[in-house]
Formats: structure tokens, C-alpha cells, sequence
């Protein structure tokens, strides 16, 4: 990052030196718009949102860009269905389709919206299997410590991601405690261990005794999902806006006339139980 | 054409001769020689040289990089030899009588003093020329007379002006060469590689015109000697010292100051030395807060020593070091740094001449790129925020032998070894004292080439080159045959068809954002996970002479595929260091394309007008979703003029005038959100990469040269106009945010600019 800024900084440099900018006159914003989806396949079923693009700087008024009148269709190995708008979604732009994909089953989805055409293609991974999974308490350090080690086999070219929730009574009115809360950690087969597993460790601060139980889930997800929000980074972290002089798209697997992602996802958990 | 009425079409322009000896037996035997500059002593390259017996021309040919020239298989008789250099000047003839000594050496110096008036300004692939090999070369009374920014002659503008050649603007002026990238040029000042090849960001080349003899550009690797980058080669051969008398030049532009100082250390030595430096940093303090305005500036330094203890051999030390520094005083209390990269490089070259028909040029070369910076946010503590060194650097052996076969063959071969060594460090928030304690990451590869090549003329009217060069890379991880195939035909005396088809590797990738170099731009080696480069290129074209060679025509075509290119993936973490090959994604590359070259060397008044029509395409499967986008620098039309006028003695004047279609860009078509994004967070939509294009550019520069004598020392004053009309030329349009308000802003740099610059001999 530091070394973008270094880019960033000899940029400004010889703009300030020798540049010249100024507004544009006479070039309208561009806007062309767009579908927006993102889409999930897991075990019950595949729900798709859909919305259409805003102009740059238009205000965002909760649900106004969502769409309730879009064509949706997924194939699957028995052929083409209809993915209708789930109403008990409060018509914002959720649809959801009952058909079940099992893991290595590949959906792909067809959307048309006031002429505008989209397809996605995705595959649910295979089902993650946790191998192993322990817990104990460290009193070597004080204050006491949770400690959670699970393993699982990576399989190649999948996408997973994991997370360990611990479900407590007595300790203060907290129902569990997600940890990490929001991870953007993803693993790969890259990430495996010399042994060929991923070695997933999480300590938990201050437990004075164990939970109620505790429990590790491991998602795999296909790697258009990763894609994607790798991708889309942050667009103000070059200092300029992402255009000319940095210029970029994100990696989607929605061809056509729109933007977003659809995943699919298997998921597994093992439980540990100690009262 | 046939060499006869080349020669007699050339204006003859030199002069003669030191005859060493002057012989011929019965036996036949070989005549070979150098040529040099009269007033100089510097070896002069590309002189057609040529012996006539009393019924006319016999041979000719020309020299090579080295002054060197030889003839095989001569007949014992009389003759007279003619060195021709450029046109509008007279040449002598020497008598050569015949002898009992089969071998006749026979030194040339050219006077080229009468060159000034007319000189041939783009000289090879010149339609007269039965070469396989095109290379556009370029004299420095041409880069002195063109005009530039600040006043500063530079080697890229002329280049510039070439058909196929296109910058992506004014100041980021990497050149791109027939739809390549920069990296892809392979750039040799007197044969070192230099991988940054221009300061400031493209301002101006690290090229001092004061030290410049000839540049030659190569709109592609077509010559086996030349290897490791795919697109073009461009040789910058610096002069070798006066051998007659201590002298120099200076100059002072609005932008830098050089000076230049040469001269003869014995009778078979000489030196030059050369060193250029902005200046404006040292002028903020006058302007501005010195302590808190970051400043800038960049040096250069030249230096060559060349010693020819005999007529066969030849050493040549040569060194360039150069340097861009960005930097804010220590005494800021607020954040200071220090930026800084740079070219070193240096070589020892032995050239000897084992006979008239074998010439050998043995070299060891030591070339490296460095970039570092270094950021202090709490200056007093003594802590670096961030600190970054990375390296890049080769020290190779190289032996090239030449051989000429007879008169009409030549066979060239040579081997290089490469040891390479790629560095870097990068720490965050380290104790200076601490730095000497972590070691930088370091990554060795040894390369190794060789190379065979046999060129041939037929009947006087086909030419023939064919190349094979063999390379092993990254200690053997990669081995690649690169064949270099290239003809030429004369249809009559003035007309000929060329045509060529080569293949290239690279395997040391510039991987730029958005097609724009910068210092910090990474460059990747090929390795495990890094592919070589592969390029193969084919090249037509026809040439013909008019009006006596007055005009020439050059039409050319072309069409590239490029396998293996690398960029960045979107939003890659880029982090310092030696760069993961996870950061990148590879694709593949084609170009094709037309171009025209009309031009008009003789006379007060020459030039050149050239046109390109060009198409420049890359895919990438994980960028723009696969689908195939334009280049950053793609062109569909480009076209320059060119002209000089010699309106006295005292007086040049000269104009370039360019135009290039708008060069695509990407800018968002809308904004989303995310169901799960953060609050009030959108991203920008963008459909597709380089899918819009700026408008078209098209700007004038004058310039004007005036020459006087004050103190019997001539001068030159440079007068130029950057600009001429003024014209708002865009070379960037983003999208901008005031008061969260999305504006559409352009970019564009220089305006209506007048500069000048004195430059004087002594």
C-alpha cells in the first residue's frame, strides 16, 4: 500500500510541477445502466438479489434500486427453471428458488431486465470435512485461555473460509461469541500444511471454565466469490479515483450487461459438547 | 538497387586516406581497415566504403558498430578506395598499387566538417539500402536541432517522430514500439543495458546529447546478436573522446546544466566525461518554504576511456551513473523522505582484429537498477516508517566474433553468461539502527546465450540474413530457440521489398499499472511461477527512391503476437520486496499495424512525414472479463511532420507537428452497493476496461537554432516553442469527488511554452 502511495505521491508531484487539471466541460458523467446481482447457492437452495446500478452520486434511498421485475432463470441438470420473486422477502428485489444443488453441481443463471441480459455460472463446492477438532483450556498464562484447534483437508482449487463459535450459558448473558467476527481470511490448498491439512487455531481471552459447546464450521465457496471481493478492494485507497491513470475492474463471474457475483457454498461443522 | 548506382546515387560527402600499405601479388588476399573521424579520431560506424579498378566500382560495403570494414578474396591490380560518408561533401580517391603483400590494411579518416550543412538525418533503411536489417538511425545534429521541452535536446523526440513509435504523452514517455509495452525495448548505451531509461517519469532520456555519437532504433529483436526483450532494440553509442585536442561543451537549458570535457591522454588514448543536473530544486528555496516543499532533481555522468595500443586492438572502459532524488529536508518535523533510483552500469570492452577477416569484441558489462525510499514521519526519534531497497543487477561476459566469409557472406556468433542478482529489503517502522541487522532478500540466476548468424548478398540485388539465438534463463529453468530470419530484394535500382519474421523471448517483466511506467513499477523475473515473454513478429514492407534518392518512400507492415504478458490483478497488494507472482495475472498480446514513411534528407530543407495506422490488443482471462480490450497506448491513427530549414549559416529552424488518435481509457458507468456493505459505501461500476478514448492529440513545437562565435568559441542558442497553439491535449480523465459531488476532471500538461538554451563548444 505504502508503495502505491509512493506512485501516488511522484503523480501529484508532477501534476502540482507541471499539470494542469480542470473540469471537464461539456462531457456529460457517463451512466450506462446496469443489473446488479449477487446470488447464493447452498443446501436450501439458491436466492438471488438483484438491483440495477445508480448514477455516480446519486443517493442511495434503501431498497429504490432493488428490482421486482426481473426474468430469472437457473439451469440445472434437468434443465431450465423459473426463479421467482420471493414476495415474502418484502418485494426488494429477492428472489429464491427451491430447486437443491448438490455439492459439485454446477447452477448457472439467466436474467433479463428491461432488455438488459446477464448470466452467471457457479459451482458448489465439495462439502468441507472437518477432521479433527479440540478445545482446552491454557492456564499457563493468565488470564486463563481458550484454546480451539481444529483441522480439515483442503481439497485443490477450492475456496474456504472458517469460523469458530463458542456457545456459552453461564459465563454473562452473551448467547456465543463468533470468532473471529468477521473474517476475510481465506484458504487455499496454498495454505495447507506441510502434512497436507489446514490448521485452523483460535484462542479466546479470559474463559474462566468451558463453554456449553463449541463449534467449528468450515465453508468452501467457489472462488468467484473470493474473486470478487478481492477485487473490488477499496476504491479510495489509490488516492485517485479509479479511472484513467488507475483504472480497474472487478473480476465477476456476471457476464453481460451487469456487475455482482453469484456463489455457491457447502458448509460442515463439528461440535464439541461439554456440559 | 545495385551497389554501383547506390554509390553513385549517394552525394558523395568524405574524405581519405592514410594508406598503410598498398598491395597485390598474384595471390588474392584481403583488404580491410577502419574508418574514423578526421578531427576527432573516433571510429565512425555504417560508412560505406568501396574500391573501383579502372572499369568502375568493384566492391563496397560498410562498417561495422566498430569503424572496422574488410574486404576478402581481392585480386591483385590497382585500385582506388573511397570512403563515403554522409551526403552533399566531395570525396578523394587513394591509389592502391599492387604488391607482393596479400593483406592490406588501410585506416580512413573521414572528415566530417562539411557534414553540418546537409547531413543525412535518418539514415539506414533508406530505400537505397539492400540491408535485411532496418534501423532507423539518428545523428546528434538532428536531436540538437529538433525541438524539446525546456530547451534540453533530448534522444526520444526524434524517435518519437518515427512511424510505430508512440508515447503515451509528453511527460510519461516510455517509448512504445509497434503496439509494445516499454519494457520490451532492449536499450544499450554503448552496448550496456540500462532497464530505466528516461528521468522524471519520461521527461527526458538518460541520454546527455553532449556525449551522444549515434542512436540506432530497431522496430524489432531482428539481429541474434540482440536479445532479451521482445519488441525493439535501441543503441546509444557514445563518442570515444577527441584523439587531436583537449576539448569540450556546456550547455544550460531551463531545465538542467551539462557539461562535457574530452581530449587525448596519449597518443593512443583518449577520454571523454560528460554530467547533467536539474536545477530546480535548488531554486525552491527562492520560490518556496525549502524546509517543508519536497524537491527534485536527477544527474547524470558519463565517462569513457579507450585505449588502442595497436592497429588491431582496441579497450574501451566505459561507465554511466545516474540518478533521480525526491526528497524533503531532514529538518521537516513533519514526514520526510528520500526517493531515489537509477541506472548504474559499466563495461571493459576489448575490440581486436586477429585478421582482416576475423574481428572479435570481447566485453564484461555491469549493469543494475535500484530503487529506494525511505519515510520518517518522527524525524527526532530516529525511526524509518517505511524503508524499501530493491536491485536489479547483471554482470555478464561476452565474446561476439565476426567473420567474413568473402565479400558476400559474413557469419557473426558470440555466447554471453549472465549472473544476475535481484534484491530487496522492505522494513516498517525500523530503528536505523537496527537496519544493518536484517538482511535483504536476495535471489540469484545465472543466464546464458549463444548466438549464430549468417548474412549473405546474392546477385547483388537479394540479401539475407539468417539468426539463431539460443538462450537459457534462470539457471537453466528455461531454455528458448529464437530463429531471426530477414530478406531483402531489389525489384530494380530503386525499389526494394523487404520482409522479416523473428522470434523473441523476455523474461524479465516491467509489470506497470495501467501501462504507465513509474520508478516504483516492479519488475519480475521469470521463474516458477513466471513464464517468459514470447513474442513473434512479421514484417513486410517497400521502399523506393524518387527525384534521384531525393524522396523516400517506406511502407511497411507488421503483425505481433505476444504470449505471456503480465499486470497486475486488480487491486493486488502491492508490497515491497521481491514481487509474488500471486500479484499478477498473465495474458496474451497482438498488434498490427501500417506505416508510411515519406522523407526527404538533402537540401536546406528535409524531413519526414510519417503515418501509422495501428490496432494494439491484449486479454487478459482475469481482467475485463476475459474479453479482449485495448492497450493504454493503442493508436488507430498517428502521424508526425518533421522539418528543418537551413536558413543560413547562422540560422536553423525546425517544427514538428504531431497528431495520434485519443488513447482509451476506463471511467466508471454507474455505482452499487452491496447488501452487506458498509453504511453509505457504494463501488464504482465499471463495464469494461479502456473502453472510452480520450481526444485526439495533436500539438506543434517550434524551434530555432541560432549559431554565433564569441572568444573564437561557437555557440548556439536554443530557442523553442513547446506548444505552439496551445492545445489542451488530455491525457487523463477520472473521476473526481467535490463535496461528494462527482465531477468528470481532464488532466493535460504542458501549455503554450517558450524556452530557451545556449550550448557552446570549446
Amino acid at each position: 500500500m505504502i508503495a502505491r502511495n509512493i506512485s501516488f505521491l511522484l503523480i501529484v508531484l508532477m501534476i502540482v510541477w507541471i499539470g494542469c487539471e480542470y473540469t471537464t466541460d461539456g462531457v456529460e458523467l457517463p451512466y450506462e445502466e446496469r443489473l446488479v446481482v449477487w446470488g447464493r447457492c447452498d443446501d436450501s437452495g439458491a436466492d438471488f438479489t438483484f438491483e440495477r446500478t445508480l448514477r455516480l452520486g446519486e443517493d442511495r434511498v434503501e431498497y429504490s434500486p432493488r428490482l421486482n421485475d426481473v426474468n430469472a432463470y437457473i439451469k440445472h441438470e434437468h434443465g431450465i427453471v423459473e426463479v421467482p420473486l420471493d414476495t415474502a422477502g418484502g418485494n426488494h428485489g429477492f428472489y429464491r428458488s427451491q430447486v437443491l444443488f448438490a455439492p459439485g453441481e454446477q447452477l448457472e443463471l439467466f436474467a433479463e431486465w428491461h432488455g438488459k441480459k446477464i448470466t452467471a455460472k457457479t459451482r458448489r463446492p465439495a462439502t468441507p470435512q472437518v477432521e479433527s477438532f479440540r478445545a482446552y483450556l491454557d492456564s499457563s498464562v493468565q488470564p486463563t485461555m481458550l484454546v480451539c484447534e481444529g483441522t480439515f483437508v483442503p481439497l485443490y482449487d477450492e475456496l474456504y473460509t472458517s469460523w469458530i463459535d463458542i456457545y456459552i450459558s453461564p459465563w454473562d448473558t452473551t448467547q456465543y461469541i463468533r470468532i473471529p467476527q468477521e473474517r476475510r481470511t481465506y484458504l487455499r490448498v496454498n495454505d495447507a500444511a506441510p502434512d497436507g491439512r489446514i490448521h485452523v487455531s483460535e484462542r479466546y481471552r479470559n474463559a474462566p471454565s468451558l463453554p456449553d459447546s463449541i463449534t467449528i464450521e468450515v465453508l468452501a465457496l467457489d472462488k468467484a466469490y473470493y474473486d470478487y471481493w478481492v477485487s473490488q478492494g477499496d476504491p479510495g485507497s489509490s488516492g485517485f479515483p479509479r479511472s484513467s491513470l488507475f483504472s480497474g475492474a472487478f473480476r465477476s463471474n456476471v457476464k453481460g450487461d451487469g456487475v455482482g457475483v453469484v456463489w455457491g457454498t457447502t458448509s460442515n461443522r463439528k461440535v464439541l459438547r461439554f456440559h | 538497387m545495385a551497389a554501383h548506382s547506390l554509390l553513385h546515387s549517394l552525394p558523395l560527402l568524405c574524405f581519405l586516406l592514410q594508406v598503410t600499405t598498398a598491395a597485390f601479388s598474384g595471390e588474392r588476399g584481403t583488404l580491410s581497415g577502419t574508418v574514423s573521424d578526421s578531427t576527432t579520431g573516433e571510429a565512425l560506424a555504417g560508412v560505406r566504403v568501396a574500391f573501383y579498378d579502372e572499369a568502375g566500382l568493384v566492391r563496397w560495403n560498410a562498417t561495422n558498430r566498430f569503424g572496422f570494414y574488410a574486404f576478402s578474396d581481392v585480386a591483385p591490380g590497382r585500385y582506388t578506395l573511397v570512403a563515403f560518408g554522409f551526403r552533399g561533401a566531395r570525396c578523394e580517391h587513394a591509389l592502391i598499387t599492387s604488391d607482393s603483400v596479400p593483406d592490406v590494411r588501410v585506416h580512413i579518416r573521414l572528415s566530417q566538417k562539411e557534414v553540418e550543412l546537409n547531413e543525412v538525418v535518418v539514415e539506414a533503411d533508406r530505400a537505397g539500402d539492400l540491408a535485411p536489417l532496418a534501423v532507423h538511425e539518428i545523428r546528434p545534429e538532428l536531436i540538437k536541432s529538433l525541438p524539446s521541452i525546456g530547451g534540453e535536446p533530448d534522444v526520444f523526440r526524434p524517435l518519437q517522430h518515427l512511424p510505430g513509435v508512440k508515447t503515451s504523452s509528453e511527460l510519461l514517455g516510455g517509448m512504445h514500439v509497434r503496439g509494445s509495452s516499454p519494457d520490451q525495448n532492449l536499450i544499450l548505451l554503448d552496448g550496456m543495458p540500462l532497464l530505466n531509461p528516461t528521468h522524471f517519469g519520461g521527461l527526458l532520456s538518460v541520454f546527455n546529447p553532449d556525449i551522444v555519437r549515434s542512436v540506432g532504433l530497431s522496430k524489432g529483436v531482428l539481429d541474434a546478436m540482440y536479445g532479451g526483450k521482445t519488441s525493439s532494440v535501441l543503441t546509444v553509442a557514445t563518442k570515444e573522446g577527441s584523439r587531436e585536442r583537449v576539448g569540450g561543451s556546456a550547455g544550460l537549458s531551463m531545465l538542467s546544466t551539462r557539461l562535457m570535457l574530452e581530449g587525448p591522454l596519449t597518443e593512443n588514448a583518449s577520454f571523454i566525461i560528460a554530467g547533467r543536473r536539474l536545477y530546480a530544486d535548488l531554486l525552491v528555496p527562492v520560490f518556496a518554504d525549502a524546509v517543508k516543499s519536497p524537491r527534485f532533481y536527477f544527474y547524470d555522468c558519463n565517462a569513457k576511456l579507450q585505449y588502442a595500443p595497436s592497429g588491431a586492438d582496441k579497450l574501451v572502459l566505459t561507465a554511466y551513473l545516474g540518478n533521480d532524488v525526491l526528497w524533503r529536508s531532514r529538518e521537516n518535523a513533519d514526514v520526510n523522505f528520500d526517493i531515489n533510483w537509477g541506472n548504474k552500469a559499466a563495461s571493459l570492452r576489448w575490440l581486436h582484429l586477429f585478421s582482416s577477416a576475423l574481428f572479435a569484441n570481447v566485453a564484461v558489462i555491469y549493469s543494475s537498477y535500484s530503487f529506494s525510499t525511505r519515510i520518517l514521519s518522527e524525524p527526532d526519534k530516529g525511526y524509518i516508517d517505511w524503508l524499501s531497497n530493491s536491485s536489479i543487477a547483471d554482470l555478464t561476459v561476452s565474446g561476439k566474433l565476426e567473420m567474413q566469409l568473402s565479400d558476400a557472406m559474413t557469419l557473426k556468433g558470440g555466447a554471453e553468461l549472465t549472473r544476475n542478482r535481484h534484491t530487496a529489503e522492505a522494513f516498517d517502522k525500523v530503528a536505523e539502527v537496527e537496519r544493518g541487522m536484517l538482511p535483504p532478500s536476495t535471489a540469484y540466476a545465472a543466464d546464458a546465450s549463444l548466438f549464430l548468424q549468417h548474412e549473405a548478398k546474392f546477385w547483388q540485388s537479394l540479401s539475407t540474413m539468417v539468426g539463431i539465438r539460443l538462450n537459457s534463463f534462470a539457471n537453466g529453468m528455461f531454455g528458448d530457440a529464437e530463429p531471426r530470419l530477414a530478406a531483402s530484394l531489389s525489384l530494380s535500382d530503386d525499389v526494394h521489398v523487404k520482409g522479416s519474421w523473428t522470434i523473441s523471448h523476455q523474461y524479465l517483466h516491467l509489470v506497470t499499472r495501467n501501462e504507465i511506467s513509474f520508478p516504483t513499477d516492479l519488475w519480475l523475473r521469470s521463474g516458477r511461477d513466471v513464464e517468459p515473454s514470447r513474442m513473434t513478429q512479421s514484417v513486410m514492407s517497400i521502399e523506393k527512391s524518387f527525384a534521384d534518392g531525393t524522396y523516400d518512400v517506406v511502407l511497411e507492415g507488421y503483425y505481433k503476437t505476444m504470449k505471456n504478458l503480465y499486470a497486475y490483478r486488480q487491486m493486488a497488494d502491492v508490497v515491497a520486496g521481491i514481487p509474488s507472482p500471486d500479484n499478477f495475472v498473465k495474458g496474451t498480446g497482438e498488434a498490427y499495424g501500417a506505416e508510411l514513411l515519406v522523407r526527404k534528407d538533402v537540401g536546406r530543407f528535409s524531413g519526414w512525414i510519417a503515418y501509422t495506422l495501428s490496432w494494439t490488443k491484449r486479454t487478459f482471462p482475469e481482467l475485463n472479463n476475459g474479453e479482449p480490450f485495448y492497450a493504454q497506448y493503442d493508436r488507430r491513427h498517428d502521424m508526425s511532420l518533421v522539418v528543418r530549414y537551413k536558413a543560413s549559416d547562422r540560422w536553423q529552424l525546425s517544427g514538428t507537428w504531431t497528431y495520434s488518435s485519443g488513447q482509451p481509457y476506463t471511467l466508471p458507468a454507474g455505482q452499487f452497493a452491496f447488501p452487506s456493505s458498509e453504511y453509505g459505501r457504494h463501488y464504482l461500476d465499471f463495464p469494461a476496461l479502456n473502453d472510452r478514448r480520450l481526444p485526439s492529440y495533436h500539438k506543434l513545437d517550434l524551434g530555432a537554432t541560432y549559431s554565433f562565435s564569441w572568444f573564437d568559441m561557437p555557440f548556439q542558442v536554443l530557442i523553442n516553442i513547446h506548444n505552439a497553439y496551445n492545445r489542451h491535449n488530455v491525457v487523463a480523465r477520472y473521476v473526481s469527488y467535490e463535496l461528494f459531488k462527482p465531477v468528470l476532471k481532464d488532466l493535460t500538461l504542458f501549455p503554450f511554452l517558450p524556452t530557451v538554451g545556449i550550448s557552446c563548444t570549446f
